[in-house]
């Protein structure tokens, strides 16, 4: 491809956007529309996801020696649980530690206070934490191996909820963003079909002083990168700041989420939205203007 | 220069348009083909520039069987043929300069061979000082002038018209047969399919004559209504 013609495609591109400014602004107007929706919904899911991410961090696994273990046996299972996959952390309670809990958590300094030391009832134990909940089931299986254990405990219903919870998310999730999808493309066609119509009897006349399929294409690939960019930036531009002032006014207004969870920062999500939600204005762009010239190129 | 050999065309309606024409046109040759409406003429030419593909026979344009080529070779082919059409079909928001210089950007000219050759055909055809005006602003015939310097600014071997002159009085469509048989002088082979009986009558070159679909006659230096 010779200078002067990508010279040629990019002025017949950006003068065919201005010469017909009705229809590029209705197709830009779709794709920011479309992207806007788009970024909103994976704001939703990701944020979702996040905090789903982080209730079953908080499902730990509590792992009870017998009785009698001494410090021997305190390390030989600590070593072997820190060696199980998708294990991230191990945390050893002594009896005094776990006792101290229950007086804490029950407020009940008084009734506990005859269990110190000597008379206390409670095991040594380990809370296991794990990188994904998924994991759960292998990881309760590989602790019931080790010797030493009197019981393991888990969260079971919770576990279920979540992970039912974290499936529905995703699949919905998935399904939203593909129907979005296919609707801009198709809106995107339409719109640059219109702006291609218009434009037939042009088309026809290039091929008749013998224009190649390329040379014809390029200049609407041009427009259609424009259409994409701009159509792209508009909602991204718009949804930044507007994000993050969503998430700055739900924590003031509903103080108690701080404790359950918390959202993804502006620059986390945005800056994988950012460069996904270009790439598909471009791709939008590109595929819904050499879809419709291909009608017309058959002469 | 043109060989068609047995070439037939039914369209998918089932109408037979060409029936088995068999014609040879050498170098530098200026050629009529006449014949009453529905006779084929439009067909045929169609044919010639790879609109239409033959039901059955082959066409050879320049020592290559347009036939067996490739969708992708038709643009490589078109720039061997000028072509004219009754209703100009120039590009109505450019300029007469624009519109002439489209047919050398699109073979990927240089600039500098662009700046030479735009200039030069318009004012072969006349047009020296309109090639400002847009389409719109010109009067048929100087839209003609303008199809025919786009036709010919790649300096194609071949020119072919379907009715060039279909859309304009009879003044003005000598001017354009004039400007036709300047080219042709030139060492361009022409190729005319024409209803305008006085201007065939008075050119006197070679006129082909089809009636259904069938050659009836062919003859070196002819008339329009002249017996085969
Ligand atoms: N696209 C088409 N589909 C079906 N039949 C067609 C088509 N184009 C032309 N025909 C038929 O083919 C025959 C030849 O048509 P063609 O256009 O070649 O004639 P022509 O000699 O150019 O006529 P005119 O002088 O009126 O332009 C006619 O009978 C016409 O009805
Ligand atoms: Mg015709």
């Amino acid at each position: 491809m010779k200078l002067s013609s990508v010279r040629y495609y990019i002025h017949e591109g950006i003068s065919g956007l201005l010469r017909n400014s009705l229809m590029t602004v209705a197709s830009i107007a779709t794709v920011a529309a479309c992207i806007f929706i788009v970024t909103v919904s994976c704001c939703l899911i990701g944020n979702l996801h996040a905090m789903l991410k982080q209730l079953e961090s908080d499902i730990g696994i509590v792992v009870f020696l017998d009785d009698d273990a001494d410090s021997n046996l305190i390390n030989k299972v600590s070593d072997e649980l820190n060696q199980i996959e998708h294990v991230t952390l191990v945390t050893y309670i002594s009896p005094q530690e776990a006792l101290d809990g229950l007086k804490e958590e029950w407020d009940a300094d008084d009734i506990l206070s005859g269990f110190d030391g000597e008379n206390n009832p409670l095991p040594h134990s380990f809370e296991v934490s794990i990188d994904s909940i998924e994991n759960q089931a292998g990881i309760l299986d590989a602790i019931e191996q080790i010797d030493g254990i009197r019981n393991v405990k888990n969260a079971q219903a919770a576990t279920d909820v979540l992970l039912k919870l974290n499936k529905v998310v995703s699949i919905v999730g998935v399904i939203g963003i593909a129907i979005l999808g296919i609707i801009s493309v198709v809106i995107i066609t339409n719109t640059i079909k219109i702006s291609v119509y218009n434009r037939r009897t042009e088309i026809n006349i290039m091929k008749y002083v013998g224009a190649t399929d390329w040379f014809i294409r390029w200049p609407f690939v041009v427009e259609g990168i424009v259409i994409g960019v701009i159509g792209a930036a508009i909602p991204l531009i718009i949804s930044w700041p507007l994000y993050s002032k969503c998430v700055s006014l739900a924590y003031e207004h509903f103080s108690i989420l701080t404790n359950i969870a918390s959202f993804l920062g502006s620059y986390e999500i945005f800056s994988k939205i950012v460069p996904l939600g270009l790439l598909a204005g471009i791709a939008l762009g590109v595929l819904g203007s050499v879809t419709s010239i291909r009608k017309y190129l058959k002469v | 220069m043109i060989t068609i050999n047995n070439v037939s065309k039914v369209y998918p309606n089932g109408s037979q348009a060409v029936k088995n024409i068999t014609l040879h046109i050498e170098k530098g040759e200026f050629v009529f083909i006449i014949g009453s409406s529905g006779s084929g003429k439009s067909t045929l030419i169609k044919m010639l520039m790879k609109e239409l593909d033959p039901t059955s026979g082959e066409i050879i344009i320049n020592g290559i069987n347009t036939t067996k080529m490739s969708r992708s070779q038709v643009p490589y082919l078109r720039r061997n043929l000028g072509i004219v059409f009754q209703d100009f079909r120039l590009l109505p928001k450019k300029t007469v300069y624009e519109n002439v210089a489209f047919a050398m950007r699109v073979t990927e000219a240089s600039s500098r061979h662009i700046a030479r050759n735009v200039p030069t055909v318009l004012s072969l055809v006349g047009l020296q000082n309109k090639s400002r005006a847009y389409p719109n602003e010109l009067s048929g015939g100087e839209q003609q002038r303008t199809a025919l310097a786009r036709a010919i600014v790649n300096n194609p071997p071949i020119l072919i018209a379907d009715e060039p002159t279909g859309n304009l009085d009879p003044e003005t469509a000598w001017d354009i047969m004039y400007l036709l048989d300047e080219i042709n002088k030139r060492g361009t082979t022409v190729v005319v399919a024409t209803h305008a009986s006085d201007i065939v009558d008075e050119m006197q070159k070679r006129v082909v004559m089809l009636n259904h679909g069938n050659i009836v006659r062919d003859v070196e230096r002819g008339g329009y209504f002249d017996e085969a």
